[in-house]
């Protein structure tokens, strides 16, 4: 099993924007299965991207039916060059990072998003994803910019410590 | 008229610290206005800005506040505000950000960054920091809220941050404050 060490900061990888641009089916496909591999060993985390785990392609997934307040939620999702073409009904919620294993962040996201990707099959598709699926895929999108949760607060008071281990995006 | 009074008490965090010095601010007829109060590892800190009725004096106050000070282990300040003082500062219009220092902990992050700010005539209206472990790394995390004079100041306050990204080897992230107009 191609379970990888989930990278933390300060590990230079994860502030790097991913400009990859492979279609390689084979190679893409082996860090999809690296990631849904290294997800399902964190028990609580519902979504991981390609350099959190050290691979460079835009690649992410998510699958918040893993979490107990997963919502209307589509199961596990394997984006293959993620953009987000619409975002609305922004909210703010706290959030946590395995990057990141003793902090959380309010972070203000949208609640609904329209996003286009590559499945698996490099097939392209286009998705609508609603309230804690559509944050964690925001989250994780993120990633791929090199843009980590800490970048996202908006005040000095958006930041905690974290008390007990809980789920992770 | 009323009076103001600064009031700050630190001791070992348990359960009725805020009940206790509530009480005996109600029993007083002060009320309170500003506060911050917060978790410091094993301690409790709390900031107070209480108005007294113009009948009780410090003295008073700090009489009554005695047994409660002295059963909580308490360490308190207090001061009494000059009347131009309780209004708040006079400031002119300026450019509210919220800046994010973070990286590796190592001594001078705090002090470098409340440097650059100051010598850019910023005013700093908050700040909070947080020190956790990330997988065997000391994690330092430093947050500020500013007020940028001008989008001049703004300007240069960018290029000092390159600077001092590099020289301390920390991210940061400046932007503005936000405000949502619901």
């Amino acid at each position: 099993m191609p379970i990888k060490p989930v990278l933390t900061y300060p590990h230079p990888s994860l502030k790097q924007k991913i400009t990859d641009t492979t279609m390689d089916k084979t190679l893409l496909n082996l860090v999809l299965t690296d990631l849904i591999d290294t997800m399902n060993q964190h028990e609580g985390c519902v979504g991981l991207a390609a350099p959190q785990i050290g691979h460079a392609q835009r690649c992410v997934i998510v699958d918040v039916s893993r979490s107990a307040r997963a919502g209307e939620n589509q199961g596990l999702l394997k984006l293959i060059h993620p953009v987000i073409l619409e975002a609305s009904q922004w909210k703010i919620s706290r959030e946590g990072c395995l990057s990141f294993p003793n902090l959380l962040a309010n972070v203000k996201r949208a609640q609904k998003i329209r996003f286009s990707a590559f499945n698996e099959n490099l097939e392209p598709i286009e998705l609508v994803s609603l309230g804690f699926e559509a944050v964690a895929i925001q989250h994780e999108l993120d990633h791929l910019d090199g843009i980590l949760f800490l970048d996202r607060i908006r005040s000095s008071k958006d930041l905690f410590e974290r008390r007990n281990p809980a789920s992770s995006l | 008229m009323k009076k103001f009074v600064a009031v700050s008490a630190i001791g070992e965090d348990r359960p009725g610290i805020v009940a206790a010095l509530t009480k005996v601010f109600f029993e007083t007829g002060c009320n309170l206005e500003n506060s911050s109060m917060t978790q410091l590892r094993g301690d409790f800190a709390v900031l107070l800005l209480i108005s007294m009725p113009e009948a009780l004096t410090l003295e008073s106050l700090k009489k009554a506040l005695q047994p409660i000070v002295q059963n909580l282990n308490l360490a308190v300040t207090y001061r009494e505000l000059k009347p131009e003082e309780i209004g708040g500062p006079v400031v002119s219009p300026v450019l509210p950000y919220t800046l994010l220092v973070y990286g590796l902990d190592h001594p001078g992050i705090v002090y470098k960054v409340a440097q650059a700010v100051t010598e850019r005539n910023i005013n700093i209206t908050d700040l909070r920091t947080h020190v956790t472990e990330n997988k065997g790394a000391t994690l330092y995390s430093l947050i500020l809220e500013i007020e940028i004079p001008n989008a001049a100041v703004l300007l240069s306050f960018q290029k000092d941050l390159e600077t001092l990204k590099q020289e301390l080897n920390v991210d940061i992230t400046l932007k503005a404050v936000e405000t949502d107009e619901l």
